[in-house]
């Protein structure tokens, strides 16, 4: 009994040693946050990124994401500014086409075909490589979506308009920019409410995507007679009353699209897929007048100064150098289509309905028609600061209606001499 | 009720360790409750004092990157160009352009602006869409005189909203210091706002940035309904606020409208304190057992020399004689043990000695039976009778005489101390006396013995037959006046030998029977039956003097049918324990 008793007691002070040991040593300890191991910062001006990088984070949770919002207007301005006052850039740079090859010609993207990276620009589509490509022929970056565009039209006006709404039949309505020019005197007498542009800048980005060309070649701005006959038909265009004065991309601009009144608007892929068609108008797409042209896309590249590039490597190779991203990108929202050449080999890949077209197969016109009518030429900072002069003195002949297009064509040289004084006339040179 | 033997309710040791155990527990219960009352009121006031501390921090940071944006757009404000257009009637695109890359460029020193907006009476440049009007419908019709932070507005750009929180200041011209020539917006993003909220979130719970009663950021939050509520009725004052289930901590963002605001819940504030009563429960337990263990322990240690003792004292008085209380203590306990085993030897001792005289006594009165039977100087008597019957040529008288002497010779032996003999001789007593009777009663009876060859060397009480058979040939035979046969057998039965003698005489009564089955050899109706009572008294008493409790003596008769008389006792042989048992 007296055994027994005292086996049981030296059972239970050690039960209660280790009670208390455990006790001690579990809840003693202050509750560490649980900090993630990585976390990759991101600049972008819209969700794409955001997005997949939620979907990308379910296979790591290990991963955070720091993401800033940097408007597409002041992209370039705030990498210069964080250069220069010395400040972290981000790891990932989601940057607009029309910017990149300003933010390229800043020499703080990497090589991607260089190891770590080992890009191979044969996955790529051909038609998007020129623009991610710097002046020493370097991918600095990888392309998200195709940089060419096409161009929307209200089905709800073209049908009281033209009697159609077929997408061919639209296309060859407006087959030039010569047939919207004469069409749009009986567009304006039959719907005085309505126009064909809301924006000035629309019609302008069109024309400055259709060039067979480059711009500046070896500092040389060539052709640049092609600008006064830009600014003829945006003259035109704004004195017929067929264009508004709303800023491209502006609150005002995607305002718009909800209020029924433009026939055209320019369409990239990417803006399908973010959704701004969806109102309660019925859309088409179709062949702009004269060809499809270069605008919109983006590209994605690594800072140089990054310490997290292995994982922003990851992250762009998975959504958008991947089988599944293709699928991913293909299957989110309205659909869009990344660049990676294997994809395409897929079954169907190039088929895209979506129903705020009226069910078009958006994908069949834009591989079909679109995408072969453009040139696809390399970028460099000096075709970004040519496009930025442009724009600029397009908004000009917004705001001001008395410049006529040899004046704006005056201004744009000028301002082009002010700020890329090293870019050379073609006529100068010769 | 008197406790007998071993049927205690509750043994000594038992009521003792559950009546310490009992104490030790109230204590260490009502000990480790007040430490845990304690330890969390004090753990709750350390958190609430810390969360409070961490809110004003919190609102610290908020309030850094409003005064940040104040420092840029004072910078914005006192700058000539800036200045310059402000007094502009009608600016020109290029000029509105120029200013709006100029607060662009303001704006992109920070995230945490989206964008700044300057309005003048001519014009309204937003830097992220210098043409577009959207802000200035936005705004509306927003007094000059408002400024600081201002209401948060919603851009819609494309399918993306966002969330602005303008923050007004007053543009004065530098040569006219108290004429106002516009106003700067500076366009802080909400989500760079959440973002810092975000950071700062953790288990213990959100954060709401409140301007007014209504929630710029976190209404998402669970405890966001219990906070406004609260503020609605005691006002967003700053400082700890006591709810339902928590407290409400607020802190005002520093020259702004804004407050900071989160919920704390008493268990959160409690902390670990909640783990703590699990553990004081557990520790309790685990303690009290421990007590209670180690205390029935020592309880044994005390108590078992009085369990020994009580032990000893139940076997004594079950009739153990030899129990003896082992108890070392040193003490009283000790002390009483020994009075205890000194009283047990002398009871032993007083109980042998009885018992001892009883068998003196027994003895003796053995001793008498047998001389009462058996007078020596008959012996030389009758030797000389042989002597003279031989010389006269009496070959009956002599050889009733040796009969007679051998009977006598029998009895010597018993006075000698043999108490017992040989089956085979007692046989030869007994048919030594059936000669002498057949001279007298000639052809009157006869004798037969049958004993199992076996039984002839086993030992019997000596001279236990030859009364049994004299008792059935006067009492039995003689009176019936016609032959008659006595029978003497000796079987085995089991461990036991069977004595018999039987004879066909007159048989008893059955008064006279049941006095004698009942042991009373001297009542009225033995005497009167003609049983030879001293004998067959003679035979009872020695056969319970040597065989006590291991013998029966059975007399079966019936009236007209005989007598038998039954011995049956354990089996002697030689060398087999001969003394009398006691």
């Amino acid at each position: 009994m007296k055994r027994k008793l005292s086996l049981l007691i030296a059972v239970c002070a050690l039960v209660y040693v280790a009670a208390s040991s455990w006790f001690l040593l579990y809840f003693s300890g202050a509750e560490t946050p649980q900090v993630p191991e990585s976390t990759l910062t991101i600049w972008s001006s819209d969700n794409m990124a955001k997005d997949a990088f939620a979907q990308y984070q379910l296979s790591h949770p290990d991963v955070a994401l720091n993401y800033v919002h940097v408007d597409r207007a002041e992209y370039l301005y705030k990498l210069k500014i964080t250069i220069a006052l010395g400040e972290e850039l981000p790891d990932l740079c989601v940057v607009d086409n029309a910017s990149f090859g300003e933010v390229m010609a800043l020499g703080v993207l990497e090589d991607l075909e260089q190891p770590p990276y080992g890009l191979n620009r044969e996955e790529l589509i051909d038609a998007s490589v020129p623009p991610v490509c710097d002046d020493a022929g370097r991918v600095c970056g990888v392309p998200a979506f195709l940089p060419i565009s096409g161009m929307a039209y209200d089905r709800a006006i073209a049908l009281e308009f033209l009697g159609t709404d077929d997408p061919e039949k639209v296309s060859v309505a407006f087959n030039s920019w010569a047939d919207i020019l004469s069409r749009g005197t009986e567009f304006q007498e039959r719907m005085p409410d309505q126009k064909f542009f809301v924006s000035l800048e629309d019609p302008a980005m069109m024309l400055f995507g259709q060039s067979a060309e480059p711009y500046v070649v070896d500092g040389v701005l060539t052709g640049e007679y092609r600008f006064l006959s830009y600014f003829k038909i945006l003259a035109a265009l704004r004195d017929a009353g067929l264009s508004g004065s709303a800023a491209q991309n502006s609150p005002q601009w995607y305002a718009s699209f909800k209020a029924g009144e433009t026939f055209f608007y320019p369409c990239s892929l990417s803006m399908i897929d973010s959704g701004v068609f969806h109102t309660d108008s019925a859309w088409g797409f179709t062949l702009p007048p004269s060809g499809g042209f270069r605008y919109g896309g983006e590209t994605w590249a690594i800072c140089a100064d990054s310490d997290q590039k292995e994982l922003a490597w990851d992250f762009i190779q998975t959504v958008l150098l991947s089988p599944a991203g293709a699928v991913y990108n293909k299957n989110k929202d309205n659909g869009n289509f990344i660049c990676y050449e294997p994809a395409y080999s897929l079954e169907g890949y190039q088929d895209l309905v979506v129903e705020d077209f009226g069910g078009q197969n958006i994908g069949r016109t834009y591989f079909e028609t679109v995408l072969p009518s453009v040139s696809l030429w390399d970028g460099g900072e000096l075709a970004a600061t040519v496009e930025d002069v442009y724009l600029q003195v397009v908004r000009a002949m917004m705001f001001d209606a008395q410049l006529d297009a040899q004046g704006a064509y005056d201004l744009f040289l000028a301002r082009l001499a002010e700020q890329a004084p090293s870019v050379q006339l073609e006529e100068e040179v010769r | 009720m008197r406790i007998k033997g071993n049927g205690m309710r509750w043994s000594l040791s038992v009521r003792m360790a559950y009546s310490l155990g009992a104490i030790v527990l109230l204590i260490v219960v009502v000990c480790n409750v007040t430490i845990y009352l304690y330890f969390s009121r004090i753990q709750t006031q350390e958190n609430l004092r810390k969360d409070a501390q961490l809110l004003h921090s919190n609102a610290t940071q908020i309030s850094a990157v409003i005064q940040d944006s104040q420092v840029i757009a004072q910078s914005l404000a006192s700058d000539l160009e800036l200045q310059a257009f402000c007094t502009k009637t009608s600016p020109g695109y290029y000029e509105i352009e120029t200013i709006a890359k100029k607060l662009e460029r303001f704006a992109a020193l920070r995230h945490a602006l989206h964008s700044i907006t300057l309005v003048t009476e001519a014009q309204c440049v937003w830097s992220a869409f210098p043409m577009d009007q959207t802000y200035r419908d936005l705004v509306g019709n927003m007094p000059q005189t408002e400024y600081g932070l201002g209401e948060p507005i919603t851009l819609s750009v494309g399918t993306v909203n966002q969330q602005i929180l303008p923050y007004g200041v007053a543009v004065y011209a530098l040569n006219e210091p108290r004429k106002q020539v516009g106003t700067l917006f500076l366009n802080l993003q909400v989500s760079y706002l959440e973002n810092i909220v975000a950071s700062w979130q953790n288990t213990d719970g959100g954060y709401l940035l409140l301007r007014g009663e209504s929630a710029l950021l976190g209404e998402n939050d669970p405890a966001a309904g219990q906070i406004l509520s609260l503020l609605h009725d005691r006002g967003a004052q700053e400082g700890v606020h006591r709810t339902d289930g928590g407290y409400v901590l607020t802190a005002e963002v520093a020259e702004t409208p804004l407050t900071l605001a989160t919920f704390r819940s008493d268990a959160i504030l409690r902390g670990r304190a909640d783990y703590l009563a699990v553990y004081f429960a557990v520790t309790t337990l685990l303690a009290s057992a421990l007590v209670m263990l180690c205390i029935s322990r020592m309880v044994l240690h005390l108590t078992e020399p009085i369990s020994a003792l009580s032990a000893g004292m139940t076997r004594f008085a079950q009739g153990d004689m030899t129990v003896q209380a082992e108890v070392h203590t040193g003490d009283e306990i000790e002390l009483l043990s020994n009075n205890f085993n000194d009283m047990v030897q002398s009871i032993r001792r007083l109980i042998h000695q009885a018992v001892e005289d009883e068998k003196t006594k027994k003895k003796f009165k053995f001793d008498m039976m047998i001389s009462k039977i058996n007078p020596h100087f008959i012996y030389n008597t009758l030797n000389s009778v042989i002597y003279l019957a031989r010389r006269e040529g009496n070959d009956d008288v002599v050889q009733v005489v040796r009969s007679l002497i051998l009977i006598l010779q029998d009895g010597m032996s018993i006075h000698r101390d043999l108490l017992y003999d040989k089956l085979s001789t007692e046989l030869v007593v007994v048919e030594a006396y059936v000669s002498i009777q057949s001279y007298r009663y000639k052809n009157k009876f006869t004798l037969s013995c049958e004993a199992q060859p076996e039984t002839l060397e086993w030992y019997v009480p000596k001279n236990i037959l030859q009364p049994l058979v004299e008792n059935a040939v006067f009492h039995g035979i003689l009176p019936k006046g016609e032959p008659g046969k006595v029978t003497v057998c000796a079987t085995v039965q089991g461990e036991l030998l069977r004595l018999c003698v039987q004879d066909d005489g007159v048989g008893m009564p059955p008064d006279v029977l049941c006095a004698l089955q009942e042991g009373r050899y001297d009542g009225e109706s033995a005497q009167s039956s003609g049983v030879h009572k001293i004998a067959l008294a003679n035979i009872a008493e020695r056969l319970e003097f040597l065989y006590p409790g291991q013998h029966t003596f059975r007399i079966d008769s019936a009236v007209g049918r005989g007598t038998t008389f039954v011995i049956e006792l354990p089996v002697r042989r030689e060398g087999e324990g001969l003394e009398a048992e006691t």
